[in-house]
């Protein structure tokens, strides 16, 4: 089997794990076998997930172009997706909030579906990106971006659960998803840091400047603020709640210029 | 740092392409001189910098400026084939024909000709002609008898390269590091104390328990008081 044909197989098996995830939520109590069930079943398919991404890297290398699948659009969604779902089983095994991975991992799903239209060949590398720095820098980058995936999932429970007060019925108290919310940043912070200063690191190695203000370093540097500033109202000024759960969801919006929308914008970081 | 220690003498560039046409490498081959002796030698590509007396060079960019050589092929009118190299700007006899043939300029493949050369073709006598070989022509070119087809050119190519001289990198570096640790240190670690003072108070004993914590400190003040609750039962 390809490592394309695994991933098409995953992407329809989170799909089926979602359904069986959803059903055992709404038919059996917190805690049930039926549930439990399911996060084992979601475990194996990360599990599959990391073997597919493993199996393409294996693939590059037999075609003598060897490389870490972290180098085009394709191949950082499919990273991106499975940093989130590795972030969501975390948060469900620690605070036992099935919740947030019932809505965590369709936004997973949406962007393994999405990948679908991109170009999924194996492509050598160009000059440029011929550096182990862009395996640290990327992955630690992804971690970082699940961290605030995650959060921003519980900051958006959060806010549904404050502003339509019938729903918050469905979900965990508020307590617990304003330590997700907290929780989540906090381990996304420190990571996203670790990918900036790697990336000025190789920067450094390949042209000799740390900082080059192009749109994605510059982007990468507001979503920081952001989130710095989210930790900075935390532990000194004592916000939580709702205003916390705001800076969490504007934070993601960052993120997700900063992945996406800076594509559209002529930079070094074009070729993702 | 004014002037370079050193000067640079390039020997070689080459780009490699990937069958794809994607560049594949970008390799200057270089000498450092000093006072006319050669001190280090090496290639120098992109994510591949050399460093030499603490002054890196980079791999930063590249340009066409020329044309190297033409290969054209000639079949004569006996049918036999032969190869030509033109190197401009000089001008070759063409041969078994009084022509010489100068090559004027070269198209890397911008029609759908496919490459190409301007060729500027004269004899003694006659007024100079200019001609067009491409490698997709239909009809081979003919001058005195003798067909000409385009095999190729090589490019003349000028490396860019990037000088870097920051001694204090390691201290950037010491930064990050110190900057990491104390993330570590304020996101999760936190002090906290608490104090129980016993006081005299009359027949009985009066017991004041306080707390410090850097943060969460809502959290805290509430499992103190559970705590304090839970053990007076």
């Amino acid at each position: 089997m390809t490592s394309l044909e695994l991933t098409t197989y995953v992407v329809f098996l989170y799909f089926a794990c979602w359904f069986g995830y959803l059903t055992a939520c709404t038919a059996t109590p917190p805690g049930s076998t039926a549930r439990k069930t399911m996060l084992a079943t979601l475990l194996i398919v990360w599990g599959l997930n990391t073997a597919s991404i493993g199996l393409r890297w294996i693939e590059s290398h037999q075609m003598g172009i060897g490389h870490a699948p972290l180098s085009n659009l394709y191949e950082s969604l499919v990273a991106f997706s499975w940093s989130i779902v590795l972030a969501l089983i975390i948060v469900r095994l620690r605070y036992k909030a099935d919740i947030v991975v019932l809505v965590g991992l369709p936004l997973s799903m949406v962007i393994m579906a999405y990948t679908f239209f991109l170009d999924q060949s194996i492509k050598p590398l160009i000059p440029a990106l011929q550096s182990n720095w862009l395996t640290i820098h990327v992955f630690t980058c992804f971690l970082g971006y699940a961290g605030f995936a995650v959060s921003f999932v519980a900051a958006a429970l959060y806010l549904l659960a404050k502003g339509f007060p019938p729903i918050s019925k469905f979900l965990p108290g508020t307590q617990l998803l304003d330590e997700i919310i907290y929780r989540a940043v906090l381990v996304g912070f420190p990571m996203l840091t670790v990918g900036i200063i790697t990336g000025a690191a190789w920067a450094d190695y390949a042209w000799g400047s740390y900082w080059s203000w192009d749109p994605k370093e510059t982007w990468s540097l507001i979503t920081w603020l952001v989130y710095s500033a989210f930790l900075h109202a935390r532990l000194a000024r004592n916000w939580t709640g709702q205003r916390t759960a705001m800076l969490s969801v504007i934070g993601f919006g960052a993120v997700l210029f900063t992945y996406f929308g800076v594509n559209y914008l002529p930079g070094l970081h074009s070729y993702f | 740092m004014d002037t370079l220690p050193f000067s640079i003498a390039v020997d070689k560039f080459t780009l490699k392409r990937y069958p794809t046409g994607q560049p594949k490498e970008f390799r200057s081959d270089v000498r450092l001189l000093q006072d006319g002796k050669e001190v280090d030698k090496g290639s120098i590509l992109v994510n591949q910098p050399m460093t030499y007396a603490g002054i890196s060079l980079y791999q930063a960019n590249y340009d066409l400026i020329g044309v190297k050589l033409v290969r054209l092929r000639l079949v004569d009118a006996e049918g036999k084939t032969s190869e030509l190299v033109v190197r401009p700007p000089g001008s070759t006899e063409l041969p078994g024909t009084d022509y010489t043939i100068r090559v004027t300029s070269v198209d890397p493949g911008s029609t759908k000709q496919g490459p190409g050369a301007d060729l500027t073709v004269s004899k003694p006598g006659e007024r100079p002609k200019r001609v067009k070989v491409s490698r997709n022509d239909s009809k081979p070119l003919a001058i005195g008898g003798v067909k000409i087809e385009f095999l190729g050119y090589e490019p003349l190519y000028a490396t860019g390269l990037q000088i870097g001289y920051d001694p204090g990198t390691n201290v950037v570096w010491f930064g990050c590091a110190l900057l990491i640790a104390g993330f570590c240190l304020t996101l999760f670690t936190n002090l906290r104390s608490v104090t129980a003072r016993l006081k005299p108070d009359a027949e009985k004993t009066l017991i004041e328990i306080s707390g410090r914590s850097r943060r969460d400190r809502a959290e805290f003040r509430e499992r103190i008081e559970t705590e304090v609750r839970k053990s007076l039962g």
